[in-house]
């Protein structure tokens, strides 16, 4: 069975690697050749801040919710290994601040020891009312030795014809594989800042600008992320100063001590925004016999919150593939 | 002093200005002679100490604002002595000066073999967000069946020293590197003596009760940690700071070996590692020692001792054991007020 997974960041690797761990014994030869025009360090995946959280509401979508609780607890449990920091995998607590009373977000039960916060940490940020804490995890994809564990499984990257399964997790240039016009760019830009006394991520909501339009602080391994701009529909890559200005100024505000951090670089990306996640089969009957592709791209802002969840799923749905090609165990006999 | 005496026929007598001596430069010398500096005027303040950091005990210690009940300080003065420190510290945390100062905030949990006594102590509404830990957080530590999850603050003291001298000076102080081997040397010079020695007051003022607590401490670079993980049971902890993770620890009472002890180390990794596996992969910066001036409770009380013909005021505030930086603020108000006292006392036809 050859598989080709087309896409290289968090999505990519992971379903490459979901399918790897439930099928390399029972469907031989088992061949999984990465496709992708970027690899870490330049995919979309390694400019996120890697913080696990959802956005606040999942409207309904309990697929979803389901997915990231999922990721969220295999992480967890990854934590009682010494392996946890060569996965780049680490517990950080923060706050969530809204300008408003808001309902319980979907995330609650899925993060540890959630609340909401306290008249005195309220005060802390001025011009908020309102908020939770909690301690959630954060995945550093940009340490080099976790994709590096997930690149160990796969070598192989001349294009060859004749992929059994095509796994679609292109991202933001699905479309260029096959339209989606639901399928748009989410552009964020963030400046990263050497401020090791911060120890909190603050994530700011403001539900008419809209989310990760407002202020956000998220410390890392070694640099702290701040950000806070989601612009739909702009496809630029490049790093714009007033869009710096405003993010560093409302930072400024936020966590007055940002005044003294060195700001080491800026850098843009652009999330792969989407309605919902499109993670499903498609028969596609293109020459002599059709192609068999599982898509699992548009994770918009939460692509590291959902990644197992979603790299599980794919890996059912090409064991259903697995099934109906007879490919699997019984049809050895 | 000004030198602009007024030109007419009358002499204008000026208020005599008290000359106050702060003894140690460790937290408590520098937040006790900050505070007299700047709510005193009238006196000027002179900090004396044969080290200042990054030599002091102070500096050893990781910082974290933490609080334990002292046997004979009435429960509502010790409440007070924290409060005053936590509100300090998160001010300056909050504030621009916060990484210059090395205060910052930090969450984190204090965990216990079996449940406590006292589920609510005292300070648990003076930290943020003080609640028991959740049956899924516990998971992290099966040996452990009790969990309090707060933040609270941590203060640096090799940064916060520096920060706190230049507070000093600002307002007037003046430092002199000296040790000072009896308070009777500093009474020609000094009207009030201020004694924060610290472990050195077991032999400054005769002090039996003062005895040193070995601590020993390794600083890891393991930049991943953010929580603060204290087991109340044993003597283990790990507190990430602004640049490294203090790990620790060692109570060795009377020990006064300063060099560091491998088998301390050895036990130290071992006890933290078990709470946090991730900690067998990061790396030993370096290892330091301090030994904490041990007391049942600190002294912070003044009296009036006899050197060469006076009763010359002095006003304690030393004993702090490993709680020096959680206190520091607090107890140097109660020692500022007993300053105040002892002003009030001084005879107003001083020596002129």
């Amino acid at each position: 069975m050859r598989v080709a997974v087309i896409g290289a960041g968090v999505i990519g690797l992971s379903t490459a690697q979901s399918i790897y761990e439930q099928f390399h014994s029972t469907v031989s030869p088992l061949t999984i050749e990465v496709y992708a025009d970027q690899f870490t360090p330049l995919t979309t995946s390694d400019g996120a801040a890697g913080f696990w959280q959802p956005y606040l509401y999942d409207k309904g979508n309990v697929r979803e919710t389901k997915w990231n609780k999922e990721t969220f607890d295999y992480l967890l449990s990854s934590l009682s290994s010494p392996e946890c920091v060569k996965m780049g995998v680490f517990l950080q607590s923060g706050y969530n601040l809204c300008t408003e009373p808001a309902p319980d977000p979907s995330f609650k039960d899925a993060v540890l020891g959630f609340r909401q916060l306290t008249e005195r940490e309220l005060q802390m940020f001025p011009g908020y009312c309102f908020g939770w804490f909690n301690t959630a995890l954060m995945v550093e994809v940009i340490h080099p030795q976790g994709l590096l564990m997930l690149h160990q499984l796969l070598f192989n990257q001349n294009l060859k014809t004749g992929a059994d399964v095509i796994i679609n997790c292109s991202g933001l240039r699905s479309g260029e594989l096959q339209p989606d016009p639901d399928l748009k760019p989410g552009r964020g830009q963030i400046v990263k800042v050497d401020a090791p006394w911060l120890k909190h991520w603050i994530i700011t909501h403001d539900f008419k600008e809209g989310v990760y339009n407002t202020p956000y602080i998220i410390p890392g391994y070694r640099l702290v992320t701040v950000g806070g701009t989601f612009q739909v529909g702009n496809w630029s890559e490049q790093n714009n100063s007033t869009d710096h200005k405003k993010i560093w100024d409302a930072a400024c505000q936020l966590e007055p001590s940002l005044k003294h951090a060195r700001i080491v670089e800026d850098w843009s990306g652009l999330r792969p925004v989407r309605g919902k996640i499109r993670l499903e089969r498609e028969t596609i009957k293109s020459g002599a016999a059709p192609v068999e592709v599982i898509h699992n791209y548009g994770h918009g802002g939460y692509g590291l919150t959902i990644h197992r969840g979603c790299a599980q799923e794919a890996a059912r749905l090409f064991g259903q593939v697995v099934e109906q090609k007879g490919k699997g165990p019984k049809a050895r006999l | 002093m000004s030198s602009k005496a007024p030109r007419c026929g009358l002499t204008f007598s000026r208020m005599k200005t008290v000359r106050v001596a702060v003894v140690g430069a460790g937290v408590i010398g520098f937040s006790t002679a900050v505070r007299i500096a700047e709510a005193l005027p009238i006196c000027s303040v002179t900090l004396l100490a044969e080290k200042f950091s990054p030599d002091t005990t102070s500096d050893v210690a990781a910082g974290i604002v933490l609080a334990q009940e002292f046997p004979d300080i009435p429960l509502e003065r010790q409440r007070r002595w924290f409060k005053d420190g936590f509100d300090h510290f998160f001010a300056i945390a909050h504030s621009e000066d916060a990484p210059e100062a090395g205060i910052m905030m930090c969450s984190g949990c204090q965990i216990f073999r079996e449940a406590p006594a006292n589920m609510k102590p005292y300070w648990s509404d003076i930290v943020i967000g003080y609640r028991p830990m959740t049956d899924r957080e516990l998971k992290r530590f099966p040996n452990h069946k009790f969990g309090q999850a707060f933040t609270t603050l941590k203060c640096e003291c090799s940064s916060y020293l520096p920060w706190l001298e230049k507070r000093f000076r600002k307002a007037g102080g003046r430092v002199e590197q000296r040790r000072v081997n009896s308070l009777q040397e500093l009474s020609n010079d000094f009207d009030i003596i201020v004694n924060c020695t610290g472990l050195g007051s077991k032999t400054l003022v005769g002090d039996d009760q003062v005895q040193p607590i070995r601590g020993q401490v390794l600083k890891m670079d393991a930049p991943w940690l953010k929580h603060f993980i204290r087991d109340v049971d044993g003597m283990t902890y790990i507190y990430p700071g602004i640049h490294s993770v203090t790990i620790g620890g060692t109570r060795q009472v009377e020990d006064m070996r300063l060099h560091v002890d491998e088998g301390d180390s050895r036990s130290i990794l071992e006890r933290c590692s078990r709470l946090e596996p991730s900690l067998r992969k990061a790396k030993v910066l370096y290892q330091s020692v301090g030994l904490r001036p041990g007391r049942r409770s600190p002294r912070v009380e003044r009296e009036l001792v006899q050197m060469g013909g006076r009763q010359v005021p002095v006003v304690h505030n030393y004993g702090h054991g490993g709680w020096g930086v959680s206190f520091s603020w607090g107890t140097s108000m109660d020692a500022l007020e007993l300053v105040r006292q002892c002003l009030q006392e001084i005879p107003l036809q001083a020596k002129l």
